[in-house]
């Protein structure tokens, strides 16, 4: 399987943040998507998760544009989004169901994504008394229920300690070794290092960039 | 949808009880309020017999007779007592609020009647008293006074002319004199009492039970702010991406927030009638319907425009506490300008609160709950539109 990100343009009133984004991505592999605040990362993978419409431009996988395609995108592709995409008052299990039917979500748990991700530690506990790695966590869990080939990941391990963000670099290594796209969006030095691509917005341009750990350099590059 | 649906119900029951509870504190605070407020008026209206300073009558055989008549033969004995006592006596009465008004006969009055002659009256009252009841006082006084003299001055005139062009006046003069006295004692039947700016067929207790109603589920509706109000768009653009549109999670949001406001309402209004505070009927239930649906969305709306709590809160207080005041739930709308009052009455909560009072009144109308029904449709569609503009606005 491999995903053809071609001339995708995206415009705010006069401003171009996105100036045609073309971006080709193969099985097993992880983009990492870097840029200053604003530059237009979270955008671009909210049209690719069809959050919103792009001004032009194509998402295609095995010859389909998923921008046209919502049935087979949302089939396809697993989207995570900033924030906590979880309902406060109730609990993990709760949210799950959300997504899952109960006995592949209790499949999952046993042997499955779930239990990867360890989210069985915490089933009963209510989102509002989680950690923010537990969130994550039950975020990407959420986010899996399909088993979609792609997954979209913004800013994943944002403000999360050094443990938790081992956990989840841990299962998105599995991710890819099982053969998952991953495309993510980060400021994030250990996040970097999962990756097997960088690429930098600048201006709306999404230019290549080779990451070999020196974080001035990237600064520099920003 | 369904599971979200399900997961909003159930998060709806973890939230219940608590707003219950707020909300039982928010009724019994305005439940005293309004007991409070409907006692103070009918003790006002209990003890509105008004009270009527005469002054120069004294020693006046058929003045003293006249005003004995009034207070003890004339129907008005039950709305006013005209007092006998000396203008400086009358003026501290009138200054402490003891009388609305007097009014000085001068001396040789009756004497230069006689004659057709007539001493003008002097017809002293306060000024600037505010109040239902004492605006009423004022016009009564002054209704009162003017029949009186205009209606002597008419007679004796006539009398007088009819003696100028050489007649007798005797007989005439006293037909018009008993003609006068039937007209005195049964004046009731030329007036009736229409309530200021009210529905023909609503008292004064309806309309202040109406408009409680109204400010009450304003403030149910302030109570689940913790819970309506949304920062974080992420769970609805991942449903959103999952082919969940946003207009079923706005309407399953929306649904979810109204058997919420349902609830309490019901529980509130259950121990209103347990209690014996409140009388419920099949139309006053219906009437609430169009009622809790429009003032429902008005606040889902709100907290849509809002992206944290306080601003919500804040948001939603101000509002109401607006819409509430200029549509006469806070304070009769009487008492507003033409213009606001006409603006009243398309406003919702003006709206809602002319219903309920109706409907506490045992009145029905339908194009009232359309036109709330109109105002539901109008402000979910406008909240449906903003949240769609809040989880496609993504930026960064």
């Amino acid at each position: 399987m491999q995903i053809e990100i071609k001339n995708i343009s995206k415009k705010f009133k006069r401003k171009n943040v996105l100036r045609d984004i073309t971006l080709s991505v193969g099985e097993g592999k992880c983009i990492g998507i870097l840029g200053a605040n604003g530059c237009g990362k979270s955008t671009l993978l909210s049209i690719l998760a069809g959050v919103q419409h792009a001004d032009g431009g194509s998402f295609v996988c095995d010859g389909v544009d998923l921008l046209k395609d919502a049935r087979k995108r949302a089939e396809l592709v697993g989207y995570v989004p900033q924030g906590t995409p979880l309902i406060s008052e109730l609990s993990a299990w709760d949210n799950l169901i959300l997504w899952y039917d109960k006995d592949t979500a209790k499949q999952e748990l046993e042997n499955g994504v779930l239990h990867l991700l360890g989210i069985g530690d915490f089933l009963k506990v209510t989102v509002s008394k989680m950690s923010g790695g537990m969130k994550k966590r039950l975020s990407i869990g959420c986010a899996m229920a399909k088993k979609p080939p792609i997954l979209l990941l913004d800013e994943p391990t944002a403000a999360l300690d050094i443990a938790c963000k081992q956990h989840i670099a841990e299962y998105l290594q599995h991710y890819k070794r099982s053969g998952g796209i991953l495309l993510l969006t980060t400021h994030d030095v250990m996040e970097l290092s999962l990756c097997d691509a960088w690429y930098i917005i600048r201006d709306g341009v999404l230019c290549p960039f080779q990451f070999d750990g020196d974080v001035a350099k990237l600064v520099e590059c920003l | 949808m369904g599971k979200y649906l399900y997961l909003q119900l159930k998060r709806l029951l973890r939230i219940i009880v608590p707003a219950l509870l707020v909300a039982a504190v928010l009724f019994g605070c305005l439940a005293l309020a309004y007991q409070a407020v409907v006692s103070l008026a009918d003790d006002d209206q209990a003890q509105a017999k008004i009270k009527f300073g005469v002054v120069g009558t004294a020693g006046d055989f058929y003045l003293e007779a006249g005003m004995l008549a009034l207070n003890t033969i004339d129907s008005s004995r039950f709305s006013i007592d005209f007092m006998q006592m000396d203008e400086a006596e009358a003026e501290a009465a009138m200054r402490r609020g003891e009388i609305a008004a007097f009014v000085v006969i001068p001396e040789g009055f009756m004497d230069e009647a006689m004659y057709g002659n007539i001493l003008p009256i002097k017809y002293v009252s306060t000024v600037g008293a505010v109040g239902l009841v004492s605006l009423l006082k004022d016009e009564i006084t002054k209704m009162v006074s003017d029949i009186v003299i205009d209606t002597q001055k008419g007679i004796f005139g006539t009398g007088q002319a009819m003696q100028e062009i050489g007649l007798s006046s005797g007989d005439a003069e006293y037909a018009l004199t008993f003609e006068y006295f039937d007209f005195i004692f049964s004046r009731s039947r030329m007036y009736a009492v229409k309530d200021l700016g009210l529905a023909e067929e609503v008292g004064l207790e309806e309309y202040l039970l109406g408009g409680f109603c109204v400010l009450l589920l304003m403030l149910i509706c302030l109570v689940f702010a913790p819970w309506m109000v949304r920062s974080d768009m992420s769970i609805a653009r991942m449903l959103s991406a999952r082919r969940r549109p946003v207009i079923l999670q706005v309407l399953c949001d929306f649904a979810v927030y109204l058997v919420g406001i349902a609830c309490v309402i019901a529980v509130l209004m259950l121990v209103a009638v347990w209690t014996g505070w409140m009388k419920l009927t099949a139309g006053i239930l219906l009437q609430w319907i169009p009622i809790v649906i429009a003032m429902g969305a008005l606040s889902f709306l709100l907290y849509e425009l809002t992206t944290n709590l306080i601003s919500g809160v804040l948001l939603q207080f101000f509002a109401l506490l607006a819409l509430c005041f200029v549509t006469g739930c806070l304070y009769p709308v009487t008492f507003f300008p033409d213009s606001v009052q006409n603006l009243a009455a398309y406003l919702p909560t003006g709206i809602a609160r002319a219903q309920l009072a109706e409907s506490f009144a045992g009145v029905m109308h339908t194009d009232g709950s359309l036109l709330l029904l109109g105002y539901g449709v109008l402000f979910f569609a406008a909240a449906g539109l903003i949240r769609k503009a809040k989880v496609t606005f993504v930026r960064g």
